[in-house]
């Protein structure tokens, strides 16, 4: 049986239950670690935010912003020590509330996944959360198929090797694959591309941008600029465990002195765009490099057609 | 004349030999490096960077060829900690290096264990945290500090043992992008300040751009050798094809595509400016 091709992400199951529930929101989200020691230290402190069906969203900051703890409360794995998080308009921490089915809806990859595979094969590795769904033979073999495919690796290639014999971007796909068979409704993923070459951070990227084309939600938590401007439509800058902007690349690229004060840089081609405008270049915004492209080429010609 | 600080000559090595699961990680390789030089080495994963990286100090012996150390040959056992006290390696992950529960502490745990006297020991840790510029957080807990700062006191903790040279291995890999620069800033003035050998190991060629020079590795073996600018300018060619340009040579090639006139080599942000400022004739001190 060919599985359907038509928007599988989200799941039917786990779709929200009216479109107008964002996905995910926190309210005056508070966490604190060592709570009442000497060690105590507030790594949230009041983050309120809404993800919505089908966004994008960059999560950026530097080291010790929160970033990380943020995404632990995704899915319940931490609890919040004050305010609330709701999944599709479902509070997980209300004495009933079913965090087991939050953690299925979404979909935590964790910085250097590819350390938690532990399988003799890819697809052993791959199957082992949907085999603790309990689900039938025949469903765990197709899942896995579908979620191989979707990280681009050919189940029947890769399905029988160890994943300790693949290329480090390849064991990051597979662990990918394994989240992704949980067939989630969102997948929020810790600096997904650290420490894969060039060409292993463009395959995952690529893989990321399709699995967003097909509907999924997607939140990314990166310290790259470049990464954020090409692939979210919405980046939240967090710093000191608050949430410091929440906008349009393009809003939050504008605000250059408050990202370089805590320690954020500009993508590069926004750079370069603020040291042409320094030279004395009458050059419209750019956040990637082919928008930098045009823009350059843009401003040569209006040069060029100003002085003949 | 002076004799290389090290000395790679036909270097292979094959990880699990004579087994079913041999693999050949590195496929004769020879340079050499100069005392002073800041030598970037680049490469896909899987190109046998590391396994070079653990080849200059001894962690790994090779299968066939040899490695030199100041002269001093890696297979040698009896000269396995002169080299490494000269060979000095730094890592990916800052927290899998430090071992103290004070910053000080940490930077004095090598010089300690080369059994100097405490009040050389004193000097040289103030030295080498005043080297990375982290003397006011002598007393801090290394696990409180920022990435950036950790890899700081993790290389201050190398400095003190007095090396040579100081290989690192994709030491900037974990951190954001102000410990990044921390790190690469630190690295540059070590080596123009205090003339320390740098060999950084990275994948990101824009990690590499204050090295004078660069060498390509791709499946073990050396494919480019040349000056910074020259491999940066090449980077799509290095075969094995993991690469890719650093952003600011590519935008520049295809600005040169479309009718620019700019330069060859050019990959920081800030020289491009420069260059298309020029190219598009705003400034007077352009024409060359």
């Amino acid at each position: 049986m060919k599985p359907s091709r038509t928007r599988w992400w989200p799941p039917r199951a786990f779709r929200p239950r009216a479109m107008s529930d964002p996905l995910i929101a926190c309210r005056g989200l508070c966490h604190t670690y060592l709570r009442g020691t000497p060690m105590e230290a507030v790594a949230l402190d009041g983050v309120t935010l809404e993800i919505r069906p089908g966004e994008i969203v960059a999560i950026i900051g530097p080291t010790g912003s929160g970033k990380s703890t943020l995404i632990q409360h995704f899915n319940g794995l931490l609890r919040p020590t004050a305010g609330e998080i709701r999944i599709s308009g479902e509070d997980l921490w209300a004495p009933r509330a079913d965090r087991r089915r939050a953690r299925q809806q979404i979909g935590l990859v964790f910085q250097f996944p590819e350390y938690q595979l532990f399988e003799e094969t890819v697809r052993k590795d791959v199957a082992f959360g949907p085999k603790n769904l309990g689900l039938p033979a025949e469903t765990i073999a197709a899942r896995v198929d579908e979620a191989l495919r979707a990280v681009g690796l050919d189940p029947g290639r890769f399905g029988d090797r160890s994943p300790f014999t693949l290329s480090g971007g390849e064991m990051r796909r597979v662990a990918l694959a394994g989240v992704l068979a949980m067939r989630p409704g969102a997948l929020v993923l810790d600096e997904p591309t650290a420490g894969l070459d060039p060409r292993g951070k463009e395959e995952l990227l690529e893989r990321i941008a399709a699995l967003h084309r097909k509907g999924m939600t997607l939140v990314l938590v990166t310290h790259s600029m470049d990464e954020a401007a090409l692939l979210a439509s919405r980046i939240v800058v967090m710093h000191a465990g608050r949430v410091m902007l929440d906008g349009s690349p393009h809003e939050v690229f504008a605000i250059e002195d408050d990202l370089r004060r805590i320690g954020l840089a500009l993508p590069q081609a926004a750079r370069l765009i603020r040291l042409l405008r320094e030279r004395g270049m009458q050059v419209a915004d750019a956040m990637t490099i082919a928008e930098a492209r045009q823009a350059i080429l843009a401003a040569v010609r209006e040069m060029g057609s100003g002085a003949h | 004349m002076r004799e290389p600080l090290i000395e790679v000559t036909d270097l292979r090595y094959v990880y699990h030999p004579d087994t079913p699961q041999a693999v050949v990680a590195l496929d004769g390789l020879s340079f050499s490096v100069e005392p002073g030089e800041y030598l970037g080495i680049v490469g896909g994963n899987g190109s046998g960077k590391s396994t070079l990286a653990k080849h200059l100090n001894a962690l790994l012996l090779p299968t066939a060829g040899c490695v030199r150390v100041g002269g001093l040959d890696t297979r040698d056992r009896a000269a396995t900690w002169e080299i490494r006290r000269r060979v000095g390696m730094i890592f990916q992950n800052p927290d899998n290096q430090l071992v103290a529960t004070v910053v000080e502490e940490d930077v004095a745990f090598g010089p300690e264990n080369l059994g100097l006297p405490p009040a050389v020991i004193r000097e040289r840790v103030g030295e080498a945290l005043a080297a990375v510029g982290m003397t006011g957080f002598r007393r801090r807990a290394p696990h409180l500090l920022s990435g950036g700062q950790k890899q700081r006191v993790a290389i201050a903790g190398i400095l003190a043992m007095r090396p040579a040279c100081l290989v690192l291995d994709e030491a900037t890999t974990m951190l954001d992008p102000a410990g990044r620069a921390e790190v690469l800033e630190t690295l540059s003035v070590l080596n123009r300040r205090d003339g320390v050998t740098i060999m950084l190991i990275s994948h990101a060629m824009e990690d590499l751009s204050d090295a004078e020079r660069i060498i390509a590795m791709d499946r073990g073996r050396i494919v480019l050798d040349g000056p910074a600018a020259a491999i940066m300018a090449r980077a799509e060619e290095i075969p094995g094809g993991r690469l890719g340009a650093p952003p600011m040579v590519k935008l520049a090639r295809w600005l040169r595509e479309d009718g620019l006139r700019l330069p060859e080599g050019v990959h920081k942000v800030e020289a491009l400016a420069d260059a298309v400022v020029a190219a598009a004739g705003l400034s007077p001190q352009s024409d060359v």
